[in-house]
């Protein structure tokens, strides 16, 4: 029974090698399992090594929406990426310390930038140019073995001058 | 109403005592509705200032039983939510009996005797270092 894809309507987007998730409609059950299968699915399909769900545009988080989207971070760590959950504002706060929801140990950021900068040593570095020395150093020493001698006569030579 | 907000606030006033570290001396009875207002205050805060340590110092709090252990477990599992660490200070020798005593499991909370050393946790957490001048 072939499923078309139904992307959610939240817009996911790679910056920095991380997923960022800007949540920025009222969550409920359905759109909290789909994007859930969106992070999923992309984390795997493009290997991804980080996660930023942002939820600053989210007003009401009852303690199953909330569980949903940690239980995500959870999920996408067993696929090898860091997850971490930023913007949670005041209220949502208040509202689940009331029912004494457990975050378990999810890294959580106050903002998407300090999301950001929590992943990056998790995140695959930018792949940096080849170091060249190494090449001219054989070289280097190649040619100071044969004019060894000669330099070290040469440096005191001038000394001496 | 207006005195009101002043006696909360002088029981409890937020402090900025460093960037991004808040001091918050508590003094007085904590019952569910103080507890649920130094909350608010605190987490607002934490989001006005982006502050990731919150030094909450007990030690003019009259009476710590388990409900008022409690109070101050949620409050720091708030914080946590919100990416900030928060630190309980003013711990006296006596508390530390009645805490243990009351079996209540402050779990990852951290605690210290003194604002002083509640201040060096929250420099190392900040990768902060105080050095002498030359």
């Amino acid at each position: 029974m072939e499923e078309e894809i139904t992307l959610s309507k939240v817009g996911m987007h790679v910056t920095r090698d991380c997923l960022v998730v800007p949540i920025q409609v009222e969550l409920h059950d359905e759109l909290v399992t789909q994007i859930q299968e969106d992070i999923l699915r992309r984390v795997k399909g493009e290997r991804l090594k980080g996660v930023v769900i942002d939820l600053s545009g989210v007003a009401i988080l009852d303690s199953v929406l909330a569980r949903g989207v940690f239980d995500t971070a959870q999920m996408t760590s067993l696929l090898g990426a860091r997850t971490v959950i930023t913007g949670l504002s005041a209220g949502v706060v208040a509202s689940l310390i009331d029912l004494d929801f457990e975050p378990g140990n999810v890294p959580i950021a106050l903002t998407l930038d300090e999301g950001l900068q929590t992943l990056e040593p998790y995140v695959k570095p930018k792949e940096e140019p080849e170091e060249a020395e190494e090449p001219e150093k054989e070289i280097d020493q190649d040619e100071k073995d044969e004019t060894d001698e000669d330099e070290e006569l040469e440096g005191y030579g001038k000394d001496e001058e | 109403m207006a005195n009101k907000k002043e006696n909360n606030s002088v029981l409890a006033p937020v402090n900025v005592i460093w960037e991004g570290i808040l001091l918050i001396p508590i003094s007085g009875t904590i019952d569910s509705k103080r507890a649920q207002e130094i909350m608010e205050t605190i987490l607002k805060k934490i989001i006005e200032t982006k502050s990731k340590s919150v030094i909450m110092d007990v030690l003019g709090v009259v009476t710590v039983d388990s409900a008022v252990a409690n109070h101050l477990i949620k409050i720091t599992k708030a914080t946590k939510l919100l990416g900030a660490r928060c630190i309980v200070s003013g711990i006296v020798p006596e508390i530390a009996q009645i805490i243990v005593a009351l079996g209540v499991d402050l779990g990852e909370v951290d605690t210290r005797a003194d604002i002083a050393d509640a201040l060096e946790l929250a420099f190392e957490v900040a990768g902060l270092e105080v050095v002498k001048r030359k």
